[in-house]
């Protein structure tokens, strides 16, 4: 994992015109010196962190999107994989589906290099997409296929990040392959929380660390009604260290109708979460957003004494 | 009795919210012992079965259910005994 093409990578230079393994394809090889455009500088040692939920339509993607975005922002070197093949949305939610030209299956069947799948964001300087191909199924990739790719491209990146589609099928174990730790999103709906303990039980089964939590789409106002789980609720429940809670926020539906992360957009609230977020994964130490007006044990006096009383101010 | 209080006395109310973490706290419990409904059913029948070999019980008073607790689960059985005159 510190030089060259590494053990796992046994062919030869030169020899991968016909290999059938992509492995023989990554970047390092020779044999892809003619290909222009991506830079890859020298070796890293960056992190596989895989975005999943169980519950579908919880915000796995829109996550994925701004938290590569907000990531690239900070200076780092990031590509994001579509793992959802099939099904793939990671790239118009980030507004690259016209640059689609190879897939993670091209990749993975050898049809082409790796670095010719990678599509640049030409937004920001080092943020790339790896795209899920649309017309096949989960099935076209296993996890040790996954595994390899993801520590390929941790070599050359500081963080991969990988969208898991919903489910716990082969989609999820192919997205976990190669994961170094994993992010749980959740709304605070009790479906998704349960999914998402499913998940996590999953996750550690499979010797992983214990995935951190994004709880999205809390809505203040009926947090502080009652009418919603807190975000202490679901911790408590879930028993999982929280990495951010994100506001339900309609600029992430105008933005990913643009096709733009919401980290771009410097009044998004949702946006200032995830680039919150991306901060805390760079091990900075940030406030959470004070969504609810929660003060900790005041506010489950006041709860307790009713719901009277002054309301916390934001 | 509870179940009554919040059929009639709206003001009484729990917040959904909290409804919502009571639900949740129940499910997961059984999601996560992993024990299906037709071994809990098993359980019931032999306690029951154990159970009066020694002493008359209410059979269909009958309670097996996981509680949460802070550190363990557990697996509560409530058994109401018969009142016997003699």
């Amino acid at each position: 994992m510190t030089n060259g093409t590494g053990p796992q990578y046994p062919a030869p230079p030169g020899s991968a015109a016909t290999d059938s393994s992509f492995a023989a394809n990554m970047p390092n090889d020779p044999a892809a010196a003619g290909v222009p455009a991506v830079p890859f500088p020298a070796q890293k040692l960056g992190r596989v962190i895989t975005v999943t939920s169980g519950k579908g339509g919880v915000g796995k993607t829109t996550t994925t999107a701004n938290l590569g975005t907000a990531l690239a922002l900070l200076k780092q070197r990031v590509v994001v994989i579509d793992a959802d093949i099939g099904l793939r949305n990671l790239d118009v939610v980030m507004g690259l589906e016209k640059r689609i030209v190879y897939d993670i299956v091209d990749v993975v069947e050898g049809r082409c290099r790796i670095r010719q799948a990678l599509i640049k964001d030409k937004r920001f300087p080092d943020l790339y997409l790896l795209p899920a191909a649309q017309t096949r199924d989960k099935s076209a990739v296993n996890p040790a296929q996954m595994r390899l790719l993801c520590d390929h491209l941790k070599t050359e990146f500081d963080f991969v990040l990988v969208d898991c589609p919903a489910g716990i099928e082969q989609g999820f174990k192919n997205a976990i392959a190669g994961a170094d730790a994993v992010i749980i999103v959740t709304t605070p709906e009790i479906s998704a929380v349960r999914d998402a303990d499913r998940v996590i039980g999953l996750v550690e089964a499979n010797g992983l660390p214990s995935p951190r939590l994004i709880l999205n789409r809390i809505r203040p106002e009926l947090v502080r009604r009652g009418e919603m789980m807190t975000q202490h609720d679901v911790i408590e429940i879930l028993a999982v260290d929280l990495l951010g809670v994100v506001p339900d926020d309609e600029s992430i539906v105008i933005s990913t109708n643009r096709g733009e992360a919401a980290v771009m957009d410097r009044v998004s609230r949702a946006g200032q979460a995830y680039t919150n977020i991306a901060r805390r994964l760079l091990g900075e130490d940030v406030p959470y957003l004070n969504l609810t007006g929660e003060t900790g044990w005041m506010d489950r006096m006041r709860k307790l004494l009713g719901g009277g009383g002054g309301r916390a101010s934001r | 009795m509870e179940l009554l209080n919040n059929l009639f006395g709206r003001r009484n109310r729990p917040t959904s919210g909290s409804v919502a973490k009571q639900r949740l706290q129940l499910v997961l419990v059984q999601d996560r012992v992993k024990l299906p409904p037709e071994v809990m059913e098993a359980i019931r029948e032999d306690i029951i079965a154990v159970i009066s070999k020694y002493v008359d019980i209410d059979q269909d008073g009958i309670e097996v259910v996981i509680t949460p607790g802070s550190n363990t689960d557990r697996l509560t059985a409530n058994i109401p005994l018969r009142r016997t005159r003699d």
